[in-house]
């Protein structure tokens, strides 16, 4: 935005990619893993699969730091109800009362009972800071899924 | 109606700027998949008629080059007077011949980028294993990447594998999902 002043006409274009984007026509289990804000695109997703009402499998995984700080809370509580797709949220800093994980990243046993199997062939789409989805991709390829299958968008330096 | 014109006509900020970029002082990672877990790393440089082979001992033996000049990502960021340290491509393509007029890079991990031979030699072109006196970081494309500074980063391919010369211009990666052909972002060229 360098140089704009307030009342500068823009033009827009795009999208452009198609890259890290999820289709209705698409035939593979969805695997979402959003960190922190970066469960914005994946909410887009969400919302394609439930206007397709498609039968894909569909589930996310959200990490966040608190109860407090949870995307789109309502809109996914009502998802999960009607059991559109499965939710699954992780808490790095403080969790709700009750819960049975600590607070921490996401760990090589929280993926394993998270997401699908290797063999069942899911596509993964994992957004977040540059750090987290370092991690999350590095946990997914060491328990045996295919480099190929995930698709990453980041931000931040490292 | 008028078309889209792009950010030709905005102010420029700093001449070292190409249109629509801004300077960028840390160092965006970018990447549409996983880093790669390269084993066993080799190189490999092929025209229709002949191949050669690199180990990283092979490559570190090569003629050793320091190139300082800026970079310029698609997505809008600049990095002004970078410093790095490689391969020549006219050093690895030597005594290779080649009617072709393309190439085709290919990265572990299944990346590609196609360029014009002309892009990658003559000096314009490096393998580069260092930044800033440092080895080159994995999510930067470390241990070797591609580096084509005079166009669009995407074109200096990550975890760079091999460089195959193609009779035509086949897309890449980005290409073949809208990106342009050739990126110069001295004009823009970023969309096909």
């Amino acid at each position: 935005m360098q140089g704009l002043e307030p009342g500068d006409p823009l033009e827009i274009r795009g999208p452009i990619g198609g890259w890290f984007v999820w289709r209705p026509t698409d035939a593979a289990p969805v695997q979402l893993i959003g960190g922190g804000s970066g469960v914005a695109p994946l909410m887009a997703m969400v919302r394609a699969r439930v206007a397709a009402s498609g039968a894909v499998p569909f589930r996310l995984l959200s990490s966040v730091r608190s109860p407090g700080a949870a995307y789109y809370g309502s809109e996914l509580e009502e998802l999960k109800a009607a059991g559109s797709l499965r939710v699954d949220t992780v808490y790095t800093r403080r969790c709700p009362e009750g819960s049975p994980r600590a607070p921490g990243r996401l760990t090589a046993a929280d993926l394993e009972s998270l997401v699908p199997e290797p063999r069942a062939g899911a596509v993964f789409y994992v957004c977040g800071p540059n750090g987290f989805v370092a991690h999350v991709t590095d946990l997914l390829a060491a328990l045996g899924h295919d480099p190929a299958s995930i698709r990453t968008e980041r931000f931040g330096g490292p | 109606m008028v078309g889209f014109t792009g950010f030709a006509s905005r102010r420029r900020i700093d001449p070292a700027l190409p249109p629509g970029q801004y300077l960028e002082r840390g160092f965006p990672v970018l990447s549409a998949g996983p880093t790669p877990n390269i084993k066993r790393w080799e190189l490999q440089i092929a025209t229709e008629t002949g191949q050669r082979s690199f180990s990283w001992d092979d490559f570190l033996a090569l003629p050793q080059e320091d190139v300082d000049t800026d970079i310029h990502c698609v997505t809008s960021w600049s990095k002004l007077g970078t410093h790095w340290r490689g391969v020549s491509l006219d050093t690895l393509f030597d005594g290779l011949e080649t009617q072709h007029r393309f190439a085709l890079a290919r990265s572990y991990g299944g990346y590609t980028t196609n360029l014009p031979l002309d892009d990658l030699l003559g000096g314009k072109a490096w393998i580069v294993h260092t930044f800033e006196g440092q080895p080159l970081a994995d999510d930067h494309g470390g241990p070797a990447r591609l580096f084509v500074p005079h166009l669009y980063f995407w074109k200096s391919a990550k975890w760079v594998q091999g460089i195959q010369t193609m009779p035509q211009n086949t897309p890449g990666f980005w290409e073949g999902l809208g990106y342009h052909e050739h990126g110069d972002p001295w004009k823009e060229e970023r969309y096909s």
